[in-house]
C-alpha cells in the first residue's frame, strides 16, 4: 500500500544499535535481488529503486562528531558512496570496492559509540514515561492529599499505573538487555557481539510477543476496572482515559505496521500483531457494551428508590476479597495494609450486578497503635467536617459502623466499620437520590 | 583534567598524533599514517574523524583553517607532551624486555 510506483519499494527502518551489522546484510541482500537503498526518508522510511541485481558491499556506521562532511568526504575519497543517513547519526555507505578500506578500523571504538547510543534508545523513552506518569500524579494531587493520592482507588491511578508501569517494564527488559550486550561486547573487545541478522528476527520476535502480552494484559485489566469506576465526573480523568485507550490502539496499529514493512521481513510477529488488533477491536467492542450497560445500570438504580430490601452487611452486599493483606508490613505509623474488594455478587432480588457502585479499603493490623492511630484520624477528620456522624452496631455481623450521611446531598457517602482488629473504611461514590440512602440508613441503623 | 579519558594511546592514536607534527588534513593523515607505519597501520574515515573530536576536545590538538570547508589539524604543545610520555612509555617497555626477550 506504500507503493506509489512499481520501481520504488518502501520498508518502514525501525532500527537499534547492536543490528549494524543486521542492517549492512539486509541492504546486500536487497542488491541481490534487485533493489538498490535510493535514500532514508524521514529517518523511518527506506526507499528501494530497482536494479540489476548486484553484489555490493554495504557498511552501516554511527557517527556523532562535528565534523561530518569532512568525513563523509573521507569516505568518498576512500571509495564509498554514502546511500543513506538516519538521524544525523547513523550512515550507510556502499561500494563496489572489494579492496575498500573499512570506515571504522577500531573495532573497540566502534563498540563504545554504538553502547553509548544504545543507553540512550531505551533511556530517553523511560525518562518521558517517568515525566508523563508525574504529570499524571500530580494531576490527581491537585483535588486531593497526599494521603487520597496514594491510596485512594480511583480510575486515573489504576489507569496511569497501567499505561506507565507496563511501558516502563518494557523500557527496563531493553535497558537491562543491552547492558548485558554492552557488558559482554566491551570485555571481549569483538565485533562478533553484534547482533546477527538471525539474532534479530530473534530479537523481535521475542519483544513483539512482549508487547502483545502487556497490550492484551492492559485490555483485559482495563475491562475488569473500567466498570466499577465508569461513573467519573472528572473531565481530566475521562480525557486522560480516553487518551489512554487511543494510545493503546494506535500502539497497536504503530507495531503492526513496524512488524509488517520492517526491513526485516522475516519477522513472523505479524500474525501476533494481528491477533492483538483483533483484540483491540473486541476491547472496543467490549467498552462500547460496557458504556450502554452502565447507562442502563444508573437508571436501574434510580428505580431501587421503592425496594425495602437495602444491603446492611458485607455478607448482603456480597464482598468477595480479591486479596490478602500481609500483616508484616506495617512499619512506624504507615498502613502499609490495604486491601481491596469490590462487591460483585447479584444481591439484588433482580439480579442486578451492583459491581462498581461502592468500594472497600481495607485495613487489618493486629498493631493495637496503628489501629488505634487510624481510628482516631479518621474520626478527627469527620468531627472537623459538617457532616453528622452516627456510630452503628450491626445486629447480624457485629461490626461497629462509622457512617457520615450528608442530608443534603448523599452522593458523598464515607464511613468505616470496626471488628476486632479489623477497620474497614467505606467509600460509597454513588450517583443516586438521597431518599435512597436515608431508607438504607434506616435499614442499617434499625434493631 | 582533560587527559584522563586518555590515559594512554592506543597504536592509531599514537600513529595520528605522530602524523599530526605536520599540519594536515583529513585523508592525508590517514595517507601519512599508512607511510609511517610502513602500510601496516590503516585508519579507516569513521575511526579517524571520531579520534579527532577526542583529540581536540582533549586539546591534544588543535583545528586550523578554520574559514576552508576543509578542515586541518595539528598537535598542540599539551599534545606533544602526550605524545613524548607514550614514546617513552613504549621505549621503557622496550628497554625492560631487552635482556629478557632476546635471548628466548
Amino acid at each position: 500500500m506504500f507503493n506509489r510506483n512499481s520501481n520504488e519499494e518502501k520498508k518502514i527502518f525501525d532500527f537499534y544499535y547492536t543490528e549494524l551489522p543486521a542492517i549492512e546484510q539486509y541492504l546486500e541482500k536487497q542488491e541481490r535481488e534487485g533493489y538498490r537503498l535510493k535514500e532514508i526518508k524521514y529517518n523511518t522510511t527506506m526507499i528501494f529503486e530497482k536494479c540489476e541485481p548486484r553484489e555490493i558491499r554495504y557498511c552501516a556506521e554511527i557517527f556523532k562528531g562535528s565534523s561530518t562532511e569532512e568525513f563523509i568526504e573521507s569516505c568518498e575519497s576512500k571509495g564509498w558512496e554514502l546511500a543513506g543517513q538516519c538521524n544525523n547519526e547513523l550512515y550507510i555507505f556502499r561500494t563496489q570496492k572489494s579492496d575498500a578500506v573499512d570506515i571504522m578500523t577500531d573495532e573497540k571504538e566502534k563498540l563504545r559509540i554504538c553502547a553509548k547510543r544504545i543507553a540512550h534508545q531505551p533511556g530517553r523513552w523511560t525518562f518521558l514515561g517517568l515525566a508523563v506518569f508525574s504529570i499524571i500524579r500530580l494531576l490527581s494531587a491537585v483535588n486531593g492529599d497526599v494521603e487520597t493520592v496514594l491510596f485512594e482507588t480511583n480510575v486515573l491511578n489504576f489507569y496511569s499505573l497501567m499505561m506507565i508501569g507496563f511501558y516502563l517494564l518494557i523500557n527496563i527488559v531493553k535497558i537491562f538487555d543491552h547492558v548485558l550486550w554492552r557488558f559482554t561486547s566491551l570485555r571481549n573487545n569483538t565485533n562478533s557481539k553484534f547482533t546477527s541478522l538471525k539474532n534479530t528476527i530473534r530479537k523481535r520476535r521475542v519483544y513483539a510477543l512482549f508487547v502483545c502480552v502487556y497490550l492484551i494484559v492492559s485490555h483485559l485489566v482495563i475491562l475488569w476496572i473500567d466498570p466499577a469506576f465508569r461513573a467519573s465526573d472528572s473531565a481530566i480523568e475521562n480525557t486522560v482515559l480516553a487518551a489512554f485507550i487511543v494510545c493503546l490502539f494506535l500502539g497497536s496499529i504503530n507495531h503492526f505496521l513496524l512488524s509488517k514493512l520492517s526491513f526485516n521481513k522475516k519477522d513472523k510477529s505479524v500474525k501476533v500483531i494481528k491477533a492483538l488488533i483483533i483484540t483491540a477491536i473486541i476491547t472496543c467492542g467490549l467498552f462500547a457494551m460496557g458504556n450502554y450497560s452502565q447507562k442502563m445500570s444508573a437508571e436501574f438504580s434510580k428505580e431501587m428508590l421503592s425496594l425495602e430490601d437495602i444491603p446492611v452487611s458485607l455478607t448482603d452486599l456480597g464482598v468477595e476479597v480479591e486479596k490478602s493483606a500481609d500483616k508484616g508490613s506495617v512499619k512506624g505509623t504507615r498502613f502499609g495494609q490495604f486491601y481491596r474488594f469490590t462487591s460483585s455478587a447479584e444481591h439484588y432480588e433482580t439480579g442486578e450486578n451492583i459491581s462498581g457502585y461502592m468500594h472497600y479499603i481495607v485495613l487489618v493490623s493486629d498493631y493495637p497503635d496503628v489501629r488505634q492511630h487510624f481510628i482516631d484520624k479518621i474520626l478527627k477528620e469527620y468531627s472537623e467536617s459538617e457532616l453528622d456522624f452516627v456510630k452503628i452496631t450491626s445486629p447480624e455481623t457485629e461490626w461497629d459502623y462509622y457512617c457520615k450521611v450528608k442530608k443534603e446531598d448523599v452522593n458523598e457517602y464515607d464511613g468505616f466499620a470496626v471488628k476486632d482488629n479489623t477497620v474497614i473504611f467505606l467509600r460509597w461514590p454513588v450517583q443516586c437520590e438521597k431518599d435512597f440512602f436515608e431508607v438504607a440508613y434506616e435499614n442499617l441503623f434499625a434493631e | 583534567m582533560p587527559r584522563k579519558s586518555l590515559q594512554t594511546l592506543s597504536e592509531p592514536m599514537y600513529y595520528v598524533l605522530l602524523a599530526l607534527t605536520n599540519e594536515l588534513y583529513g585523508t592525508e593523515i590517514m595517507n601519512e599514517v599508512r607511510r609511517i607505519s610502513g602500510q601496516r597501520v590503516n585508519i579507516g574515515p569513521g575511526t579517524l574523524y571520531t579520534m579527532l573530536d577526542k583529540f581536540v576536545s582533549n586539546g591534544l590538538i588543535e583545528r586550523t583553517n578554520h574559514s576552508l570547508s576543509v578542515k586541518s589539524y595539528i598537535i598542540t604543545d599539551e599534545g606533544k607532551s602526550m605524545l613524548k610520555e607514550e614514546y617513552n612509555r613504549l621505549y621503557k617497555l622496550i628497554e625492560d624486555g631487552k635482556g629478557i626477550v632476546e635471548v628466548l
